[in-house]
């Protein structure tokens, strides 16, 4: 610690707070992860030690650099190297940055080399998103927070938790419970980040898993069993019944996201239905999009973000429907009027929860989820709804709903599975990771 | 398993092990001037680690009788015996037991003599206090190893096997030091599917395999996860198995361009290892 001068807090991560030192040998930035171990009673977080053994051994340009792991008072201390920013402030900041083609292209880029890292060493990421994108000072790009890190691929692997990605980024099969999966959830994510870089907005921005679902398949059509064979084998895929859906046009995804047709390939690749048939990292960079023009940018020229570290921290934390509390920024500099605009702007845009514990609550009670509030619920998804079904999704659909009341025998299973989280939290140790992204 | 183990952290420690050892060795050659024999080097570089650090600690970790021998390098040997019988009892999976005597093996000296490097409260070389010192170290290797290899085990359960002498909050204190003292290196690859995945391509029968594994977990008390790589092992432990039902795979080793020498290098360790119980 005596290594170190303490600068200021950067924000609030999964586990610990950042704040940012000089290294008083070298005169270098970096940043220090707090890990708190007051309450901990099981010893350092499994988090904070996923993190640490992954990151010690990926050394990769696209991947965060873990420079040194102390002990001090009883609380460790991650050091990092200094970034300044992440993409979720990029995306947001629409006012300041306009984001060209080709810098998409350098971002995509870098994600995809970075997971390809990651995947070659069989380590899923599990916790792609905007805010785990980091931003260095001269325009790096390095993916960050491995606390929801997995080695895959063994043989004798045994099932692992489907509570992991914050739930805009959680692949379908997660969501239908799958416990056996791979390197390609971590494709899904990118997926959803990249049409995110294009929108400037959350693509998919469910508030349950339920409606991630419906959204899904109201945006990219609903998997036929040639889309995805096994779909129906996964845990709660029969419980739900989704209206079918056809999938877009090339055109109309054109249209959406005003791109060309290799990015919107590519993006169907990410975003194909069936695991083993979504493109890899390594496959991706290959892709033609990265061949054509426009180029990637140059790392130097991406757009750099207004306010850095620190002033918006905590406010970019929250953009995932983490808790919303004030702002915690230190910096002078700090402009609290455009940053209140940006961020109300982003819960306009994209149906943001109000706050945490109101959305906490109304994942509890996930029945009574779709009415009143949830205008966003795509009308025409069969969703096996309890008699509180809002009058807005009947609406013009009675034809559909006529199959409900068989259905809703089902539904409470669907709450059952909810509960069995519990279970599965236990057996894979993955609590630390729950807290934090219990969205 | 995880990770490409030519860039691993594993891989790195190990080289720098390796040359430690044998820049030591080269000086003791210098001062010995003994003959420079490949076979004889080996032993000496082994025996050099065994009389590694001063011989002032009284070894006596986790309440166990001590083997006899001077050195510190007992003193690992023993709380390898100790995690391993913990891992027996705890019915710990053969992986994480293994990764926690790597831990315990790459362990700085000092770590293991608290009043000599000032980090614990035994200033007056208190020998209870080391004691739970050092055993709370081996426990929360353990404890760590576990939780790395993703088969989390509570601390409290670790600390009861301690007769009492560690608490939980010793064992979580030591997890920190460890982590420190094991620069956060905490990837280990394993010897254990390598002999599943050699006796496979080597046609081997379930006897063998059985044999080579009892070997495998016999490696553990020595020093050779040190100083070879996972592979290596493997051929080694199955080298020896094979060599009980009279048959040679050092051609085959020879056949796949892993060095025959090492390989047989291991075994050779083994059975001098097994001598010695």
């Amino acid at each position: 610690m005596e290594n170190y001068e303490k600068g200021p807090t950067l924000g609030e991560g999964t586990f610990g707070r950042v704040f940012r030192a000089k290294d008083r040998r070298t005169g270098r930035l970096v940043a220090i992860k707090k890990i708190r171990m007051g309450k901990a009673k099981e010893g350092v977080n499994v988090t904070a030690i996923r993190e640490i053994k992954f990151l010690k051994e990926l050394q990769h340009k696209n991947v965060i650099e873990l420079i040194d792991v102390f002990p001090h008072k009883r609380n460790l201390y991650l050091v990092y190297e200094y970034m300044t920013s992440d993409l979720e402030a990029i995306i947001k900041d629409k006012a300041n940055i306009r984001l060209k083609l080709g810098d998409i292209k350098a971002y995509m880029q870098a994600i995809l080399e970075g997971l390809a890292a990651c995947h070659r060493y069989w380590i899923m990421h599990r916790d792609v998103k905007p805010n785990n994108i980091l931003l260095g000072p001269e325009g790096q790009i390095k993916l960050a927070d491995f606390g929801a890190g997995r080695i895959f691929g063994s043989p004798n692997d045994r099932k692992f938790t489907t509570q992991v990605f914050a739930r805009w980024y959680r692949a379908p099969e997660l969501l239908f419970d799958s416990q056996r999966y791979s390197s390609a959830v971590d494709m899904w994510a990118v997926g959803c980040v990249f049409a995110e870089l294009m929108l400037r907005r959350p693509w998919l921005p469910g508030n349950n898993d339920l409606e991630q679902l419906s959204l899904i398949f109201d945006a990219l059509g609903t998997p036929t069993e040639e889309q995805w064979p096994g779909m129906k084998s996964l845990p709660t895929a029969s419980q739900v019944v989704f209206k079918p859906i056809a999938p877009p046009s090339a055109a109309s995804l054109r249209q959406l996201f005003r791109c060309d047709a290799d990015a919107v390939d590519l993006l169907q690749q990410l975003l194909c239905f069936d695991p083993s048939r979504r493109i890899s990292a390594e496959h991706a960079l290959k892709h033609p999009y990265f061949k054509s023009n426009p180029r990637a940018t140059k790392y130097a020229d991406l757009p750099k973000p207004t306010v850095p570290f620190g002033e918006e921290r905590t406010a970019a934390n929250q953009g995932l429907g983490e808790q919303v509390e004030g702002s915690k920024g230190e910096g002078g500099e700090y402009n609290g009027d455009g940053l209140g605009k940006n961020f109300l702007e982003g819960i306009r845009r994209s149906s943001f929860p109000p706050a945490a514990s109101d959305q906490m609550q109304r994942d509890q009670t996930q029945k009574e989820s779709t009415s009143g509030m949830r205008m966003s619920l795509p009308a025409d998804v069969k969703i096996q709804e309890n008699q509180q079904t809002p009058n807005i999704l009947k609406n013009g659909h009675d034809d559909e709903f006529g199959k409900r009341d068989s259905m809703e025998l089902e539904r409470p299973q669907l709450g059952s599975a909810d509960k069995a989280y519990l279970r599965k939290r236990k057996l894979d140790m993955d609590q630390a990771f729950l807290e934090a992204s219990n969205d | 398993m995880a990770a490409n183990f030519w860039t691993s952290t594993h891989c790195g420690l190990l080289l720098v092990a390796r040359e430690e050892a044998e820049s030591r060795e080269r000086e003791q050659d210098k001062a010995a001037a003994a003959e420079a024999d490949a076979k004889p080097r080996r032993r000496q570089k082994r025996k050099q680690i065994v009389l590694r650090g001063a011989p002032a600690l009284d070894p006596k970790p986790g309440g166990e009788e001590g083997k006899g021998k001077r050195g510190r390098g007992s003193l690992v040997d023993q709380l390898v015996d100790f995690a391993v019988m913990l891992g027996r009892e705890l019915k710990i999976r053969q992986r994480p037991v293994f990764t926690a005597c790597v831990y315990l093996r790459r362990l700085d000296e000092k770590i293991l003599a608290p009043s000599e490097a000032g980090l614990g409260p035994g200033d007056e070389k208190d020998e209870l206090e080391e004691e739970r010192h050092v055993t709370a170290l081996a426990l929360s290797c353990v404890y760590l190893a576990c939780k790395v290899e993703e088969v989390p085990v509570s601390p409290e359960r670790i600390a009861g096997f301690s007769n009492g002498l560690c608490s939980r909050g010793d064992v979580l204190d030591a997890e920190l030091l460890l982590l420190e003292n094991l620069s956060a290196s905490l990837v280990v690859h394993h010897p254990h599917e390598d002999v599943l995945k050699y006796a496979g391509s080597l046609g081997l029968g379930k006897d063998v395999i059985q044999v080579a594994n009892f070997v495998l977990e016999e490696t553990y008390r020595t020093e050779l996860c040190l100083f070879h790589p996972p592979h290596i092992i493997a051929l080694g432990c199955l080298y020896t198995a094979c060599a009980f039902h009279n048959k040679n795979i050092l051609p085959w080793c020879a056949q796949i361009k892993v060095d025959e020498k090492e390989v047989a290098r291991v075994c050779e360790e083994m059975v001098k290892h097994y001598k010695s119980l």
